[in-house]
């Protein structure tokens, strides 16, 4: 029996159609977050932006070898260093990382907008060594099914619609925003949002 | 080393350029199942390995052939043999070796997706782990539930998770024995039913 070998993972984000002035959803741009000019000492409410991260979003139109892929398991989401002045792509020492001005609320089905909690993501000094700070985060879920464990985002087939229930547990939902310290300089960041997974 | 082990004689590189390391699982009657077959081009799932017939699994890739013999959960790297005991000051307990049957398997690899700047979206693998958890009894009463882990991480030093719990409190080390030789002692105290886990850098 054949089994596809990874998931399949597309990065969404929500954004306002200035046609209609509605909120839809669409593939992130050049997968890119871009923040544009951030202030030091900012209002971080005003840099957020939500994200959907999907394993295998059914193509549009019709794609006959559309299959399941793996689920995503022990999902974690973190940033790294970007590609610029001296900082090499996927470590973690830039200010951005190392001081952790990204911080992620992972909303599920059930979480009030209330009680969505920001938490920090870049690195630590752990005991001396500078070490990845993560959070995890899981599918929205189904509320009329058996939903997803905690940590995984399904690869099952879906018909890769947003208000689909069933599709819930085929994308997480996170919402991110940029808390820049006061004592920042005024410089350029790159950073990777990354998220970890096992197969 | 055994005549009859095929694995050793296994082509040390993934079969698939989708991968570095791929899983490989061999039978008692001297079949294989392979993650990735490139004849038929499709890949195998861990849980189509048949654990009832397998009698030694593991990984290939980048010239590495490393695995566990299912009938003693001893671990094989690089040729070399390692081997796990829990000893207190009383008494020497063989977590691998003994009289149990290692064939409940642990395969998975670690991976990643990211949002760039710069627009490169990319999915990779970057670890791959295989190992198997047991229940290990003893006469004295003691017993273990013991899940070792063989953690390859793409550019960092492969290493050895242990994951430990017993039924007793006990003050002891976890020894991990290399080529019937040399050893290395962890102090690992352990309370009862409280799982504990470390990581040893796998070196000769």
């Amino acid at each position: 029996m054949a089994t596809a070998l990874k998931p399949i993972v597309t990065w969404w984000e929500d954004y306002i159609d200035v046609s209609d002035g509605q909120l839809k959803q669409r593939p992130v741009p050049n997968n890119l977050w871009d923040l544009g000019v951030v202030d030091a000492d900012n209002n971080p409410d005003l840099t957020t932006h939500t994200f959907y991260i999907w394993n295998n979003k059914k193509p549009l139109g019709t794609s006959e070898d559309y299959t399941s892929v793996p689920d995503m398991v022990n999902c974690r989401i973190t940033t790294k260093d970007g590609t610029f002045g001296t900082y090499v792509a996927g470590e973690m020492k830039s200010p951005l990382v190392k001081e952790q001005w990204v911080r992620v609320a992972n909303v599920l089905s059930t979480t009030l907008p209330e009680s969505e909690v920001y938490t920090p993501i870049g690195s630590e000094l752990k005991q001396g060594v500078l070490t990845q700070k993560d959070i995890q985060i899981t599918a929205m879920g189904s509320t009329d099914g058996s939903g997803v464990s905690t940590g995984v985002i399904s690869g099952s087939m879906n018909d890769g619609k947003f208000e689909t229930e069933s599709s819930k547990n085929s994308y997480a939902k996170a919402k991110a925003q940029v808390k820049v310290p006061a004592s920042a300089n005024a410089e350029e960041n790159k950073f990777i949002v990354r998220v970890y997974y096992n197969v | 080393m055994d005549i009859l082990n095929k694995f050793e004689k296994v082509h040390p590189y993934s079969f698939s350029r989708e991968m570095d390391h791929m899983f490989v699982g061999e039978y008692l009657d001297g079949t294989f199942l392979f993650e990735y077959n490139p004849e038929k081009n499709f890949y195998s799932s861990v849980k189509e390995v048949n654990n009832n017939k397998l009698i030694r699994f593991g990984l290939v890739g980048n010239g590495l052939r490393t695995y566990f013999n299912a009938l003693n959960g001893i671990f094989t790297f690089d040729k070399n043999k390692i081997e796990i005991l829990y000893k207190t000051k009383e008494k020497e307990y063989k977590l691998t070796n003994n009289n149990v049957i290692y064939n409940d398997i642990i395969y998975f690899k670690n991976a990643y997706s990211e949002m760039r700047f710069g627009g490169v979206s990319n999915t990779g693998f970057c670890g791959y782990n295989y190992g198997y958890k047991a229940k290990v009894s003893f006469d004295d009463g003691t017993f273990f539930y013991f899940k070792p882990i063989v953690n390859i991480p793409m550019g960092q030093p492969a290493n050895l998770k242990i994951w430990l719990v017993s039924n007793k409190d006990l003050d002891g080390e976890i020894i991990v024995r290399v080529n019937d030789l040399k050893t290395y002692n962890i102090h690992a105290p352990l309370n009862k039913n409280i799982g504990g886990e470390l990581t040893w850098f796998i070196r000769m």
